[in-house]
């Protein structure tokens, strides 16, 4: 255990925890809107995938990214078709649309690129890794911070945009306020179905950049069912995390960081299935601790997975 | 006051889908400055007038002057813009925003066109305050203040939006006699300084205290506007019901040495971690007697219900059932023994609105013979027969046991309830405003049920805020008032307004407990 | 009377949801250039053209069914219970190491004990998220979904490392012996007995919740729960119950997937089965009958998709974009139809207040 593959792991950890806090920052702006979208796994998976397309056919990631981004949104006024407009159960409509995200990435893929599994090609341009020369001799930080995909940066930033967007600008408040108190919120004349409706493109956004992140980040190549339960693992964070973005920032840092563990401890041989189960029962644990709390002292605290209580617990 | 007409409404007629007429050419003249109270009872058309004015509701018919000129409200926000301002009976504050972002909602001054501006809100929510003498905890959250400071809130977050007229849709009911006085200073406070308030109200002590002017409505239409100072509070009565006394029900004289069926010892129930709903109370039913207890909603008596029911815990103290404790029962525990419970809301509590009628009865009674034929296994036939004798014996009109019960009017769906209650074993009833919302025919039907059970030798304790109720029904009338029993009357020896007294905690008749609960 | 009219309407409105997800799928194929009537015809006569087809039919709906019916007892209940996937991963490789550890057992005693070893971790996988839900009120839903992947990173575990069949290069547990395989209904044809399980649970479950006072009060819990407990049902005690119940089936279905259908365990053995029977319980409202029909459908569709492939060369997986569409109109048409109920639902309150 030697100093440079603690920084390994560490570094891969942040790696890994991109796609986690892209997709959270947008299931968590959906959540604190009132719904809890189950179905950011086929987001960002639809999101991969188009990255690809786009990368593919233009040779040029950003207009991967442009690809990724108008299919999620697209997909994402599906859901809100369906959850918002037809009031449909939003569990089921996650559901559908997990399994329409899994069928549709394949069938594309057959159709597009004639084969199964997976797909890679030389006309595929990545997104390019960022390197900030400054850091180069410092020793520590270079190897932690430096070189990294460009999102990985990206994602840092979206953080605090995002806490500003919830805590400073009045569509944070009626984000939270539709999803806490809707009728407050329509009888200001702000309609809760807008509200909802801007919340669930955001969500669809944040997912597509998660999901070509997936594709162009690092490996420039589409996987069947590449997101491989991320998304999942992001529901977890925002539920964990509550509607504060910097805690469900870093709950996605502990999760990124119990990923490259067990990515690394699998290349020397040991089970890596307790570390990868980590991000789950963390959040099993979080939520009966909450629900036993609530219990005892019997607040007036509001549903246990909307509010935002302060993560004093160990990992 | 100045004399000038501030808001006209002109033959207002509103029909909901399925012919209920809730407006018959209303009219109401409102001056500005005046602080104008609508009567009436519940279902009277006072809501439906309220919402079309703030425009959450439009009217089929009918014309709306704001300062002579015509206007069409076709929205909340286009009514806050005409300055009609509204607070609503349940607060509309998100619980976990503070004070000043619930007033600003919606309204937010910005900084850079993007970020809320809270300095500058906090100034602005600030001069209001100051300007109308209210304090407010502008940064505490809204889920940790009290009830009143929230509709204080309230108010000033309908100020904030520049409302000129404030409409108050029943504003006392939540509140205690204290917060109430406070609300009345508020509210003259502002009429002072040239804002306009319609309050709407049951109560008429109160709207003979704060209004100028009455507008009593009756069955949709307004019957007459009156000067305050020049009506009474018997007037009043007799133009809202419309009537004198048209109940043909009526209790039958009775001794009173039967036995004590169910006693309540020092009882307290929680309402949070530190605070009680119910406090102290004891009291016993005897057989044969119908207790009521009288108090304004909101002071525990629906927490003690339910508490004697089994549906929640009591904290201290103990119940006796014909002798023995019963605490800690469950609730089919409770039932086996004969303690039935007719509760409030029978739209979420007391019957299922998906299921039919059939299944609707069976919920208690689904592990007794005959409605199951072997253990475990239920007998639909002999439910259905069941079902039909007591849709026959209830008159619940209904095609049968299979109608869904959702689809039955509310009349007939606290029939569907009665009837489960009083067809299984039934020595003890707990029951809650029962006729709410019911017409009078319905209404009747049900205190009939109440007084058979009352001759069958049940003991009934019967919540109301009825007055008018309780003084048919009752053989002894307890109030209560912030969870305590605070007085207890004969009905033949006292008059309604009494009782009142007791009821809005102006008078008791018990020392007031410390502060140690 | 008015029953019958009822439900003839909702099956016209199913016959015309399933029809138009027929034509948006002759449309895709259409659009990409191939024969529609071509590959319909070869889809259903792949899936259901001969004799054998119809068994391969069967043996794909076994596990589908009981996955379904999983979903439909807890959630009848008022309870969600999202974590078949995982529970049938728990029961399929309690199953398999049953199965291939315990030698030298006759057929009679061995294939029992592997059903209820499945069970039992079935059960367990229900109970735990049952038990912090009805004590704790932790939201199901939830618990379910993230149990999925505890359960299936812990499979996945004793699959690569305790159990581990050394000669396979992927996580599988060795072939379950002889004495623990479910012996073929139809030999000749490949039918497997399986199915008659996931029937006779059918059946039963059908009876439960028409015919009992249990099934009685799960309804009454999951149509209000408020109402059920007013009335005296024990509301925790029920739903506990209903998930040991619904536990019970996917331990069931694991088991049948193992000794019935691939004989060995696999990672993500559960794969499709888990949130399938989910969206098969949904469609069908819950009702064991119409979860039998839907699960032949889906069937239908997955078993048809090769020889959509082979005929008309369309790729086979439209099949599964064809089924989530399917999905998806089914939900937009349920909801359409609620909407309407609901503003006369309003109006009737409405009257109430009137009067």
């Amino acid at each position: 255990m030697n100093l440079d593959f603690i920084l390994d792991v560490l570094g891969t950890g942040l790696r890994m925890a991109t796609p986690f806090i892209l997709a959270g920052l947008g299931g968590l702006i959906s959540l604190s809107a009132g719904d809890l979208n189950i179905s950011l796994e086929g987001f960002m998976l639809i999101g991969a995938f188009f990255a690809v397309l786009g990368s593919y056919l233009f040779e040029s990631y950003l207009v991967g990214i442009a690809f990724a981004l108008m299919a999620t949104v697209i997909y994402g006024l599906l859901f809100g078709l369906f959850t918002i407009r037809l009031k449909a159960d939003v569990f089921v409509v996650g559901i559908a649309l997990n399994l329409l995200a899994s069928e549709a990435t394949v069938f594309f893929s057959r159709l597009f690129f004639n084969v199964r599994g997976s797909f890679s090609d030389p006309r595929i341009q990545g997104i390019p890794n960022i390197h900030i020369a400054f850091l180069d001799n410092v020793p520590i930080l270079d190897q932690l911070f430096n070189n990294h995909s460009a999102f990985v940066y990206i994602s840092w930033v979206m953080i605090f945009i995002f806490w500003l967007l919830i805590y400073r600008t009045p569509y944070g408040f009626y984000f939270r306020a539709a999803g806490e108190h809707p009728e407050a919120l329509g009888t200001t004349g702000i309609q809760v179905n807008k509200i909802r409706w801007i919340a669930n493109v955001i969500c669809s956004v944040m997912c597509g950049l998660a999901g070509a992140h997936l594709s162009l980040g690092y490996l420039k190549m589409f996987v069947e069912d590449m997101t491989a339960g991320r998304g999942f693992i992001a529901l977890s964070a925002v539920i964990f995390g509550g509607s504060n973005p910097i805690t469900m920032a870093i709950t996605s840092l502990l999760f990124g960081l119990a990923e490259g563990i067990s990515l690394r401890i699998q290349n020397m041989g040991i089970p890596s299935q307790f570390t990868l189960m980590l991000p789950y029962l963390t959040t099993i644990f979080a939520l009966v601790f909450r629900a036993v709390r609530k219990s005892r002292k019997s607040t007036t605290l509001l549903t246990s997975i909307a509010t935002n209580e302060p993560e004093t617990k160990g990992e | 006051m100045t004399t000038e007409t501030l808001l006209r409404l002109e033959n207002i007629n509103k029909t909901f889908e399925g012919g209920v007429r809730a407006n018959r050419n209303a009219n109401l003249v409102v001056k500005k400055g005046e602080i104008h109270a609508i009567v009436g009872e519940n279902g009277a058309g006072k809501s439906t007038l309220m919402n079309i004015l703030y425009g959450v509701q439009q009217p089929d018919e009918g014309k709306i002057y704001l300062n002579d000129k015509e206007v069409s409200i076709s929205s909340a926000r286009e009514a806050k813009r005409l300055g009609i301002g509204m607070v609503h009976q349940h607060f509309m504050l998100v619980p976990s925003f503070t004070v000043l972002q619930n007033v600003i909602l919606g309204y937010e001054p910005r900084q850079n066109l993007v970020f809320v501006d809270n300095k500058r809100a906090e100034k602005k929510v600030k001069e209001i305050c100051e300007h109308y003498n209210l304090t407010i905890p502008l940064h505490s959250l809204v889920q940790d203040v009290s009830v009143g400071i929230q509709q204080r809130v309230e108010i000033i977050k309908a100020i904030y939006r520049g409302a000129e007229i404030l409409i108050l849709d029943e504003p006392t009911a939540v509140l205690t006699p204290f917060e109430t006085e406070e609300l009345f200073n508020i509210c003259r406070e502002m009429v002072a300084k040239d804002k306009t308030i319609i309050f709407i109200s049951h109560k008429l002590k109160e709207v003979l205290t704060l209004s100028n002017k009455v507008t009593v409505m009756r069955k949709g239409e307004t019957l007459v506007t009156l000067d305050t100072k020049d009506t009474t509070e018997p007037e009043l009565a007799r133009l809202i019901v419309g009537r004198d006394q048209l109940w043909t029900v009526g209790k039958q004289k009775k001794s009173h040495d039967q036995s004590v069926v169910l006693e309540t010892k020092n009882v307290s129930v929680k309402k949070t971690f530190t605070s009680f709903c119910v406090k102290n109370v004891s009291f016993d039913v005897k057989a044969g007697e119908i207790v009521g207890v009288a108090g304004v909603e909101g002071n525990g008596q629906s927490e003690l219900m339910d508490a004697l029911a089994g549906l929640v815990p009591i904290d201290q103290g103990d119940v006796f059932f014909n002798g023995s404790s019963i605490l800690n029962k469950s609730t089919s525990e409770l039932r086996a023994l004969g303690i039935r419970l007719i509760p409030e809301d029978r739209m979420a509590t007391g019957a299922s609105v998906k299921a039919t009628i059939k299944e609707n009865l069976m919920i208690d009674q689904n592990d007794c013979v005959p409605f199951i034929s072997k253990p475990g296994v239920m007998n639909w036939k002999e439910i259905e027969k069941h079902t039909d004798e007591l849709i026959k014996k209830f008159n619940i009109v209904a095609q049968g046991p299979e109608t869904v019960v959702g689809t039955l009017s509310g009349g007939n769906l606290q029939k569907v309830v009665v009837a489960r209650e009083l067809s299984g074993k039934h020595t003890c009833l707990l029951v809650l405003q029962p006729a709410r919302g019911l017409d009078i025919g319905a209404s009747e039907f049900i205190y009939q049920q109440l007084l058979d059970a009352r001759e069958a030798n049940n003991a009934i304790l019967l919540v109301s805020a009825d007055l008018d109720e309780l003084f048919l029904l009752s053989d002894r009338i307890l109030v209560i008032y912030e969870g305590e029993i605070v007085a207890n009357f004969i009905p033949d020896q006292v008059t309604p307004e009494e009782v009142g007294l007791y009821m809005t905690g102006a008078k008791r008749m018990t020392p007031r407990i410390g502060s140690s609960l | 009377m008015k029953k019958l009219q009822k439900s003839t309407n909702s099956l016209i409105s199913i016959v015309g949801v399933f029809l138009a997800t027929m034509i948006f799928g002759a449309l895709i194929i259409l659009m990409i250039g191939k024969d529609p009537l071509l590959a319909y015809s070869a889809m259903f006569s792949y899936a259901m053209g001969d004799v054998s087809a119809i068994a391969n039919l069967m043996n794909r709906s076994m596990a589908l069914i009981l996955s379904a019916l999983c979903a439909a007892v807890a959630s009848n209940a008022g309870i969600y219970n999202l974590g078949g996937k995982g529970q049938i991963e728990l029961g399929a490789i309690a199953a398999a190491v049953v199965g291939y550890k315990l030698v030298g057992l006759p057929l009679y005693i061995h294939l029992p004990l592997c059903i209820l070893a499945a069970v039992v971790m079935g059960i367990l996988g229900a109970a735990i998220p049952g038990y912090m839900r009805v004590k704790w009120k932790v939201d199901e839903v939830i618990s379910t979904i993230m149990l999925n992947s505890v359960f299936f990173m812990f499979t996945s575990y004793l699959a690569n490392y305790p159990f581990r069949d050394v000669t396979r290069w992927s996580g599988t547990t060795p072939p379950i012996l002889d004495s623990a395989t479910l012996p073929y209904l139809v030999k000749s044809i490949d039918l497997r007995s399986g199915i008659v399980f996931a029937l006779v649970a059918a059946a039963i479950i059908y009876w439960i919740l028409n015919y009992t006072n249990q099934g009685y009060r799960w309804k009454m819990i999951g149509l209000n729960p408020r109402f059920a407990q007013y009335g005296g049902v024990n509301v925790g005690k029920d739903q506990m119950k209903a998930m040991v119940l619904s536990g019970f089936l996917s331990g069931l279905a694991g088991a049948v997937l193992v000794c019935g259908s691939n004989y060995r365990f696999w990672e993500a053995i559960a794969g499709p089965y888990g949130w399938d029977g989910v969206l098969i319980a949904m469609l069908a409202k819950n009702n064991p009958i119409a979860i039998v029909a839907v699960s032949f459908v889906f069937s239908i569709f997955k078993n048809g998709a090769l020889g959509m492939e082979q005929v008309a060369s369309v790729p086979s997986d439209l099949t599964g974009v064809l089924l989530a569409a399917l999905i998806l109109f089914i939900t937009g048409r349920e909801f359409v139809s609620i909407l309407f109920r609901r503003r006369k639902h309003v109006i009737l309150v409405d009257e109430e207040v009137k009067q």
